[in-house]
């Protein structure tokens, strides 16, 4: 009875996740959905390049300088995460029976490098812009454009975040961030530039531009701290957190009688899929169908109980490391 | 995290003073279960000075239960704090150690039924 106080859980993102199996029929349309979705990400980023380009030169802004090469950086990491998927989807499960999972990851820490060069580009532009201030330019263009991108990042982040409630996948955990981020970033800007166009007269006006980078700079530090380390422990096959952990041996204490020893345990996550062996012995006077029965029963509590899990119970003899 | 094995009469007693978890508990199921092979079959695991167990130690606990079960001898839990107890009741593991309030209960518990 005190083992169903404890909740079935799952990875944490941001948001809560549910089971993914890409290899199981019943996901497809969602594994489908999260590829179109990760597709109109990179699409839309290379679309607005060339608008984002012009409201640049118009504007003078280092702000709007750094958001245009920020959303090139990160168009590529989201293509590069949407080759990820394809491959994903199109198997080569028999290549790599555990590490078709990483692409996510990999393709994760895509995204994170994306958001580090662009705070890199960001600071350094605001301290140049800093040191030589420049008054803003024309803004017209820079505030449509720059709106127009804020309402598509605000729907792609909505997107993004619904998917990931749905999925247990690192890309579209990244995807929402970064979108997030790249709203803070519009939302920003607009200020940026309001600001310092309704205040031109005033020499500190120049400042607001790079000081508005550096604020946001910050966010973007942030983003890719936190996505680089969600998929780090995942590609170390770290094992699963301590809340699995507990799951997995409270199923073990409700079947106590049943098994001879244990000898073993391990664990570890390859993108959405959790994989765990669980090393026991039992009565060497047992009958097979018996132990079989138990493993049954055992394995499907514990996938139940642990969305997205695989899990494998093996006889043994002798303890495992 | 230490273990200080003493032994009184037929009951062996481990007290654990620290943190049990992943770096730790190795070193716990060394010495439970080394006491278990030696043929100890009456183990006293002392948490007066446990502070916090993680699931690394429970795992070393229910082995250690195990391999005891199979030899026909016992395990019993004796003083945990409030932190350690919940995390028992949390698992189940409550249902399947005797727990003692203290080390002396786990050790006349033990001792009678020699």
């Amino acid at each position: 009875m005190a083992a169903s106080l404890l909740p079935v859980t799952t990875r944490e993102t941001d948001t809560p996740a549910a089971s993914e199996a890409s290899a199981q029929p019943s996901t497809t349309e969602s594994f489908n959905a999260k590829e179109r979705a990760v597709l109109i990400g990179w699409l839309s980023g290379f679309a607005v390049l060339t608008p984002d380009l012009l409201a640049v030169l118009l504007a003078n802004s280092v702000m709007l300088l750094a958001d245009l090469l920020k959303t090139a950086s990160e168009a590529v990491a989201t293509f590069l995460s949407w080759l990820a998927l394809r491959r994903i989807r199109q198997g080569h499960s028999f290549d790599y029976n555990y590490g078709q999972g990483k692409l996510e990851n990999i393709a994760s820490l895509g995204v994170a490098g994306a958001l580090l060069l662009s705070w890199f580009i960001v600071v350094w532009g605001a301290v140049q812009r800093l040191l030589h201030p420049t008054p803003p330019g024309r803004i017209g263009m820079a505030l449509l454009v720059t709106g127009g991108s804020a309402c598509f990042n605000f729907w792609l982040w909505r997107k993004n975040r619904q998917l990931a409630r749905g999925e247990a996948s690192p890309i579209l955990a990244a995807q929402a961030r970064l979108y997030r981020a790249k709203l803070l970033t519009n939302g920003g800007v607009i200020a940026a530039l309001v600001l310092g166009f309704v205040f031109r007269g005033h020499t500190w006006a120049a400042y607001l531009d790079p000081l508005g980078a550096l604020l946001l700079s910050g966010v973007l530090l942030l983003a890719a701290y936190r996505v680089v380390t969600d998929s780090m422990d995942d590609l170390l096959d770290r094992t699963l957190d301590e809340s699995l952990q507990l799951v997995i041996l409270s199923e073990l204490a409700t079947r106590f009688d049943e098994y001879a020893a244990l000898h073993g345990i391990r664990s570890r996550r390859s993108g959405s899929h959790i994989y765990i062996e669980i090393f026991m012995e039992f009565e060497g006077d047992r009958r097979m169908a018996e132990v079989q029965d138990l493993i049954n029963r055992l394995r499907a509590s514990l996938e139940a109980r642990i969305k997205g899990s695989q899990v494998v119970i093996a006889p043994v003899t002798a303890p495992v490391n | 995290m230490q273990c200080i094995e003493e032994k009184q009469d037929v009951v062996a007693i481990v007290g654990l003073n620290g943190r049990m978890d992943a770096k730790t508990a190795p070193l716990v199921q060394e010495k439970l279960l080394g006491l278990i092979d030696q043929g100890e079959k009456r183990l006293v695991v002392d948490c007066t000075d446990l502070a916090y167990v993680s699931s690394a130690g429970l795992r070393i606990f229910l082995m250690a239960a195990k391999r005891l079960t199979q030899n026909s001898g016992r395990l019993v839990m004796a003083a945990m704090n409030e932190d350690v107890k919940q995390v028992f009741d949390l698992t189940g593991f409550s249902t399947i150690f005797t727990i003692c309030t203290s080390r002396e209960d786990a050790i006349g518990r033990q001792t009678r039924g020699a």
